[in-house]
Parts: structure tokens; sequence; C-alpha cells
């Protein structure tokens, strides 16, 4: 996994339920909108995330299209990510978690 | 914010560009998109400066024409367009040069002052005729181009990145590092809980195999000295999964996850 789609899916990850705009993302992940978008077409194309119109408003504001991870798409961010922090070299002396208690 | 409209007007320019290098299936959509998110930059509440607001909408409309060159048959787009802006330089500097044949330095002053005429006014009337006609005389051959690589491409892309834009290689059970020496969960125990778990995410689960977050978070692995899995390598994993199973239930209804 490349560290932008890293990026993206942590953003997405802070709150899969809501939906986040183009320009949210790329705050969020500090990206350019040239390499989100691909991306983001990319993994609707894996069905990991679906997009969808705002209700127009009464404003006379253009509705805007946002993006929210699917159900597969949760799924697949978490384990890919637990798999990326997994394998990442941890800070030395980290504590065991005593919730689960068996190593001491 | 003064301006806002001019503003909005180059960005929306700039975005036009862009989506006019996109193949015709996708162009409307995304156009519609981008030039939606323009007017949300410039009026962004987290930004404070106005100036700052203005340059990261710019930044943003201008960067989406790097989009289409990613997309499919984009860079031949480019490469075309391109090429027919150097054809105008190169036809208006030949004719000139040709007309006059310059031999001192006055004529050479005059195929320049020729040169630029002749440039700006076949790039004007490449223009009008765009107005004119809705597009440009070289649209088609573009088209074309762009439609042979498109299926060259799809056919390549089928070949090399048959699967998902996240390999789900190596996901499942039994890929936790081991420890070699030393205290580790015993392997065989951690595979079965996190092959459950798996069958409860994915809702293939037997009654007697379902899982919730609460049993991952309380689960206890019998500990071995030597081959099995590293705790710090499990333990993050099982709070991802916990996390999940515990959102498994209310989604996709954004309601209950939303407050």
């Amino acid at each position: 996994m490349t560290a932008p789609l890293e990026r993206v899916l942590r953003a997405f990850l802070e709150d899969p339920a809501a939906p986040r705009y183009g320009y949210d993302l790329m705050k969020a992940a500090g990206m350019k909108s040239g390499t989100l978008y691909p991306m983001l077409g990319r993994l609707e194309d894996d069905r990991l995330v679906t997009s969808a119109w705002e209700t127009p408003q009464q404003d006379g504001q253009r509705p805007r299209k946002y993006y929210r991870l699917t159900g597969e798409g949760i799924r697949v961010a978490r384990l890919e990510l637990a798999q990326v922090s997994a394998s990442r070299p941890r800070a030395l002396g980290r504590p065991v978690r005593p919730a689960r208690g068996s190593l001491v | 914010m003064r301006g806002e409209r001019r503003l909005l007007c180059i960005g929306e320019y700039l975005v036009a560009r862009a989506c006019r290098r996109l193949p015709a299936g996708t162009r409307e959509e995304r156009c519609r998109e981008w030039t939606a998110e323009l007017p949300a930059i410039l009026r962004d509440p987290d930004t404070r400066l106005a100036a700052r607001r203005a340059a990261r909408m710019l930044r943003y409309a201008a960067d989406t024409i790097r989009v289409t060159a990613l997309a499919p048959g984009g860079a031949r787009r480019l490469m075309a367009h391109m090429a027919s802006i150097a054809a105008r330089f190169i036809i208006s500097g030949l004719v000139v040069y040709l007309w006059i044949r310059p031999n001192t330095l006055l004529d050479w002053l005059y195929v320049g002052i020729g040169f630029c005429i002749g440039s700006l006014t076949l790039f004007a009337s490449g223009f009008a005729y765009r107005r004119w006609r809705g597009k440009g005389l070289g649209d088609q051959l573009t088209e074309a181009l762009e439609a042979r690589t498109r299926t060259r491409r799809e056919a390549f892309v089928a070949r090399a990145f048959a699967g998902p834009a996240i390999s789900m290689a190596g996901r499942t059970a039994g890929t936790f590092p081991r420890h070699k020496l030393g205290p580790g969960y015993r392997a065989a125990e951690v595979d079965e809980l996190i092959a459950r778990i798996e069958a409860t995410l994915s809702g293939h689960a037997r009654p007697d195999q379902a899982i919730t977050a609460t049993d991952v978070q309380a689960a206890k692995f019998k500990v071995t000295q030597h081959g099995g899995y590293d705790e710090q390598a499990v333990d993050p994993a099982l709070d991802h999964y916990a996390d999940a199973l515990a959102r498994l239930a209310p989604f996709p209804s954004s309601t209950a996850a939303g407050d």
C-alpha cells in the first residue's frame, strides 16, 4: 500500500459514516487534486468507495459530490491499516496491553 | 470576498480546460463535481486568510489538469494537444521565412515580427473556429487516437492489475510475525479467532462461529515459548477487528453512526 493511499484511508476511517468531499480529503490527507481523484476513481471501481451527489440547496449553490467507504471498504481499509501498523517497527519499551493479559 | 466572481471564473476556465481532455463518458460528471468544489474552497471556514483560500482554489483547479493526463488515453491527448500548438508556431515561422528569405539583419527582424503576428493569427483563428463550431479542428483525430489507446490500455490493465486496488493477499490468518524465541501467542488459537472474525465480518458465519467486538476485546491466548505470534502485531490487529465488528451492526444506516 502506498503512503498517499494510506493517508486517504485514514482520513476516511476517522468517521466512516460521514460524507467526505474531495477538498476535505485533500486537506485531511495533504494531497493534491491531481493525485486524489484518480485514486478515488480506482477505489470506486473496486467498490470500496461510493459517491453520491448532495441534494440541491435553496441558496443556489451547486450540489457537491461526496465520497464514503462502503461496508466492504471499511473492512478492507481497517485490515490494511492494521497490517501496515503491525509491520512497522514499534517504539521500544511499549507496554504489552494488559487487557489481554496473557504475556507479562 | 472581493473579486470572488472573477476568481471563480478563472477556476472554472481551468477546470473546463481540464475536462475537455477527459474521455467523453466521464467528462460531464467530473466537470460538475470539480466546479462545485471551487466555491466551497473559496469559502472554506478553516482557512482564515482570503488570499490563501484563493491560491488553494486556483491550485486545485490547475491540478485537475494533471488528473486528465492520467485518464485512459489522456497522455496521448496531451501530446496531440502539444503537437497542435507546436504545429502552429512551426507553420507560421516557415511561411514567413520562405516569404521573406532573410539576408540582412533587418530582414530577420521582419521575420521575427511576421512570426509573432502569424502565430497569433493562427491561434486566434483556431479559437474562433472552436467558438463557432463548438469543437476544434483536430478533435476528431484526438478522439480516434484516444479510443485506440483506451482499448489497448484496458486490455493491459486487465492483464496486469487483475485485482482490487488494495491487495487482499495474505490478509487472513497465519500472517503475523512469529517470535522464534521468547513468549508469543499460540498461533493456532489466534488463527481460529481471526477465522471467526473474518467469517462474521463477511456475513458467512455459522451461528456458533459468530463473534462480537466484546468477545474479541476479552479474548485471551495461551503463551508458547517459541514460534508464537508477536503480541505487538496481533493486539493492534485485533483492536481494528473489534472496531470493525462494533460498527458492523449499525452500518450502513448513517443516522446511527452519525450522532
